[in-house]
């Protein structure tokens, strides 16, 4: 038997588990519990959409300042707003810039990623050296600029944080294609004469998408901060339109009479980032697929 | 070189013996026997190979004689008798000592275990304070004097050099320097050429035997290498999935090994002078990993004495014991008279 | 006897890296020669084993064959075409043509990436549509390799070494080439399996014709698969020949010293090795003399004259096939013999 066709029949591994959603862990704890809460935040965005307590901007001056009661789930502020209902239509505001911001951020620090890391030379000298710039400076100081500029309102708080997160993305991606391009298996594919567009979707897109995927929900929750702060100095969305950021800055003035003016818009926030961030360090580790079966195989290094 | 030729395992002038040695890796529910019941003794003065294909727990034996496995692993059973001593329940502080002293260890990647930042001749003095040798002086003669003995041109000025400036082989002859130095009874070499040029590999193992020769060291040399041990060792022992299979002296196990996978490994070996053969006698299947062993005798599912044999049931159901077949010891249910070639004709014998 | 047909050509290759141009491509400063005035053919059919120790640019020079890499001066010619001068889709024509096979088969797979979903690619990059024809030729290309069908779903780290090499070649073999570029393709692989791998290239070369550059480290290795060996040591050729030239009857003191550190295998070989000493290592600057001078045993057989160290030896013809770049060539074998003869004596 010389044949080298008969000796590789047998799998190496035994238990291979692949397939369902559970053995590939995109149930585990972290995915579900983050899941959950950004599923209640963006629920009671879209609830807000066709449905509130009452209006979001209805007076009743009767009703000043009245502490979180069954009427007022988490009060009224000045002009006896009901606060759940501006915060739930704020809610709208605030998701819909930070996810406007981010995917514009993620698609333009994608591109450039790609650029600067697959092609090398000067495109990659040049706006590398802008990006570094831009790095220097803090987001928020960058997207503060822009709004200045702008004029304050949704749609420039919206280019403007894109703008400010577009370094860090391009940044990060480069740093993972060059450590990509580099592998010989990338080698192997532009060896099989396959044009560039391909070798970049099959071998260089999929290391960048569990990054991504961290990076992309990392800012979506900086994003919410970042509206909030910016409505907060009083470059966000204006008033009276509702955000959870120009939430915050109303409730400040009255933050030791009545605490539930900024803890009510603030409990939103928190509970989106959070949920964002813990979704995020859930879905890094799913889409491995080593991780896969790693779990259930022994791994060699520890006999070494 | 009594300990050379004789077929017992246990010598009576043995310098290490071990006995019935397990080593497991226990993660979550599962346990990995990387080493499963192997016994060995290495005389004084003996150069023994330790010869296995990559998971077959060579690297986890040689270090577990000197109680290097790091958790998950455990020494869950067996002796260690280390002149006279088991070094198994021996407390941590006793063992550091004989670390080095006693009993030393050279690796494959000799930089990896050097201090990036200290010069070579720190590195070697260091050994010798750290071992209660006073005299910074003294020290230096000595690390010169054993830098000139593995080669080094001039040792007076490579004592200067830092890991990095050397070349791999100079590395790896540093770290046999720094392993000679305390003039310890066993090297335990673990692929000491794996990583090197074949003209540098030769260079450095006429180097370590030489140097193990005139100064009566033990040496257990562990190696994929079967080229390497025919030129080295006294003795040779193979391994095959945490299982010592064969053991014996060299010239017996090259010129007729008994155990089907010895008979194979030496089959793979390519000539290099003279015609190639057509083809290659090759090993049906994969090298198991420790986490798959088969069950019975560990080399059935890839055995062609087996196949030869028409299957016979035993292989898969009981573990052969590792038994003196003449000169050899041998784990195997058939051990044959006419092993030598391809394993078929084998003839039971029995015991 | 009808000449045999060349496809590749190598003229004066030379290659450097890291030579530094500055920021404005001023100030340049020479690198480090990894191959220095190559001249090589690979002929149709054959098995060219290229030999060296780390650092002899045997890598280098595979990966300018397949177009990884472009020569810093010279030329190669693939099939009467100047390779570096391709374009567009005759450029990709000839990377399919001529297919790398790498030694790290744990790096050379995308981790990421199922068997099917990489070989389909090497289908598509052939041209074939999706469905029917990529059946066909999937099930012609399995078994050549020695894969089944129900391996195609996995992912690689689910694989031994063993199968990830029989995975790399399949992929290789989806764009039909026509010659084969290994690079140490067993060196990373269990001895047991080592023969798997060999054969396998044996058998690759019989049923689909290719021409295979064998890149190895290891003599033992190139004795077996190939039809003739070239030499490197320090980016130069320093000998090439046939099989039986090389092995048996060599004439420059590198090879020899190469032959005579090869492990053998046998316990009663004599083990006495006169003529090893130094690393393959770069000591500095190349000087103009022969690369070898520094190590070289012969030199000091024939009285260590000072051509060896200024003057470069040509690769020049000994007979039929067989050259050699050293001074002393001619005294190569009789002073092999002097030189054992005390070795033999003191072992």
């Amino acid at each position: 038997m010389t044949a080298p066709a008969a000796s590789a029949a047998t799998p190496v591994t035994a238990q291979r588990r692949r397939g369902t959603l559970r053995s590939r862990g995109l149930l585990n704890g972290r995915v579900v519990f983050g899941g959950t809460l950004l599923f209640i935040v963006v629920a009671v965005a879209v609830v807000g959409l066709v449905w509130t307590p009452y209006p979001a901007d209805a007076t009743n001056l009767q009703a000043r300042f009245a502490a979180p009661q069954w009427l007022h789930l988490i009060g009224t502020d000045e002009l006896g707003r009901d606060i759940l209902s501006r915060a739930m239509v704020g809610a709208q505001t605030s998701l819909i810039i930070s996810a406007c911001a981010v995917g514009i951020a993620a698609a333009i620090g994608t591109v450039i990623g790609f650029l600067t890391g697959y092609m090398r030379g000067v495109i990659d000298i040049v706006l590398s050296r802008v990006i570094d710039a831009m790095l220097a400076v803090p987001a928020l100081v960058v997207a503060l600029g822009i709004v200045a500029m702008l004029g304050a309102s949704a749609t420039s708080v919206t280019v403007a944080l894109a703008v400010a997160y577009t370094p860090q993305f391009s940044r990060v991606f480069r740093g993972v294609v060059v450590a990509a391009r580099d592998q010989t298996y990338v080698e192997a594919s532009r060896g099989l004469g396959l044009p560039a567009i391909v070798v970049v979707v099959k071998d260089l897109l999929p290391p960048v998408l569990p990054i991504m995927v961290v990076q992309v929900t990392t800012s979506l929750a900086w994003g919410i901060l970042d509206e909030a702060s910016l409505g907060f100095l009083g470059l966000g969305v204006q008033p009276p339109a509702p955000s959870w950021g120009s939430l915050l800055i109303e409730g400040r003035q009255y933050m030791y009479d009545a605490p539930w003016l900024p803890i009510g818009a603030g409990a939103f926030v928190v509970v989106a980032v959070l949920g964002v961030n813990i979704l995020g360090d859930g879905l890094r580790d799913v889409l491995d697929p080593r991780a896969w079966t790693r779990r259930h195989s022994y791994r060699k290094g520890g006999a070494k | 070189m009594t300990g050379a030729t004789t077929t017992k395992r246990e010598t009576p002038e043995a310098l290490l013996t071990v006995r019935n040695l397990s080593v497991h890796f226990r993660t979550g529910d599962t346990t990995v026997r990387a080493v499963d019941d192997v016994s060995l003794s290495i005389g004084r003065g003996e150069i023994v190979g330790l010869v296995g294909e990559s998971g077959c727990g060579k690297s986890t034996l040689g270090m577990s004689l000197l109680r290097l496995i790091e958790a998950p692993g455990e020494i869950v059973g067996g002796e260690v008798i280390f002149d006279g001593r088991d070094l198994v329940p021996l407390p941590e502080k006793e063992l550091r000592r004989i670390r080095g002293r006693d009993i030393s260890l050279v690796v494959q990647n000799a930089l990896a275990v050097m201090n990036p930042v200290t010069r070579v001749g720190e590195q070697l003095t260091e050994v010798l304070r750290d071992h209660g040798q006073a005299g910074r002086a003294d020290r230096l003669v000595r690390a010169r004097d054993v830098l000139a003995s593995v080669g080094f041109p001039r040792p007076a000025h490579s004592l200067h050099s830092y890991p990095h400036q050397l070349s791999g082989g100079m590395q790896q002859r540093v770290s046999i320097a720094q392993s000679l130095l305390l003039g310890p009874r066993l090297i335990i070499a673990d692929e000491p050429t794996t990583a090197l040029d074949v003209t540098v590999q030769a260079q450095v193992l006429q180097l370590l035997t030489s140097a193990c020769r005139t100064q009566g060291t033990s040496v257990l040399l562990i190696t994929h290498d079967l080229g390497v041990v025919a030129e080295t060792c006294d003795r040779v022992m193979v391994m095959y999935a945490g299982r010592v299979v064969e053991s014996g002296p060299v010239r017996q196990i090259f010129t007729s090994p008994r155990h089907p996978y010895t008979v194979a490994l030496l089959a793979a070996l390519l000539p290099l002078r003279g015609a190639p053969p057509p083809v290659l006698q090759a090993l049906p299947g994969q090298t198991p990993q420790p986490n798959e062993w088969p069950s019975g005798c560990r080399f059935n599912p890839r055995c062609p004495r087996r196949a030869a044999l028409g299957d016979p049931a035993i292989c898969e159901a009981e573990e052969p014991a590792l038994r003196d077949v003449g000169a050899h010891a041998i784990a195997c249910h058939f051990p044959g008279e006419d092993a030598v070639g391809t394993g078929r004709g084998s003839v039971r014998v029995d015991d | 006897m009808t000449k045999p047909e060349v496809v590749f050509r190598l003229e004066s290759v030379t290659k450097e890296f890291g030579g530094f141009r500055g920021l404005l491509g001023l100030n340049r400063s020479a690198g480090v020669r990894a191959l220095d005035d190559v001249n090589l053919e690979l002929r149709r059919g054959e098995v060219l084993g290229l030999v060296g120790e780390s650092g002899s640019g045997k890598t280098t020079l595979g990966r300018i064959l397949v177009g990884s890499e472009r020569a810093t001066s010279g030329q190669v010619w693939f099939e009467g075409t100047h390779a570096e001068a391709l374009r567009g889709r005759a450029l990709r024509n000839f990377r399919k043509s001529v297919q790398m096979v790498f030694q790290n088969p744990f790096t050379s797979l995308n981790p990421r990436r199922t068997v099917r979903d990489v070989l389909h690619s090497g289908f598509a990059a052939r041209g074939l549509p999706p469905g029917a024809a990529r059946a066909a030729a999937m099930a012609e290309l399995l078994p050549k390799v020695g894969l089944s069908e129900a391996m195609l779903d996995r992912y690689p780290h689910e694989f031994s070494g063993g199968q990830r090499q029989r995975i790399v070649l399949a992929r290789a073999l989806t764009v039909e080439p026509s010659v084969l570029v290994a690079d140490e393709p067993v060196s990373a692989l269990d001895v047991s399996i080592q023969a798997q791998i060999l054969n396998l290239f044996l058998s690759l070369r019989r049923d689909l014709k290719l021409s295979i550059v064998m890149i190895t480290h290891d003599l033992r290795v190139a004795n077996f698969l190939s039809d003739r060996i070239a030499v490197l040591y320090r980016g130069r050729l320093v000998e090439i020949g046939t099989r039986e030239q090389i092995m048996e009857h060599s004439r420059h003191p590198y090879t020899r010293m190469l032959l005579s550190a090869a492990p053998t295998g046998d316990p009663d070989a004599p083990h006495h090795r006169p003529w090893l000493a130094g690393d393959a290592t770069p000591a500095g600057p190349m000087s103009g003399g022969c690369v070898f001078h520094d190590r070289c045993w012969l030199r000091k057989i024939v009285k260590d004259p000072d051509r060896c160290a200024t003057v470069q030896p040509p690769l020049t013809g000994l007979e039929e096939e067989h050259m050699a770049a050293c001074h002393f060539a001619e005294q190569t074998p009789a002073a092999a013999e002097v030189s054992l003869v005390p070795g033999e004596a003191s072992a």
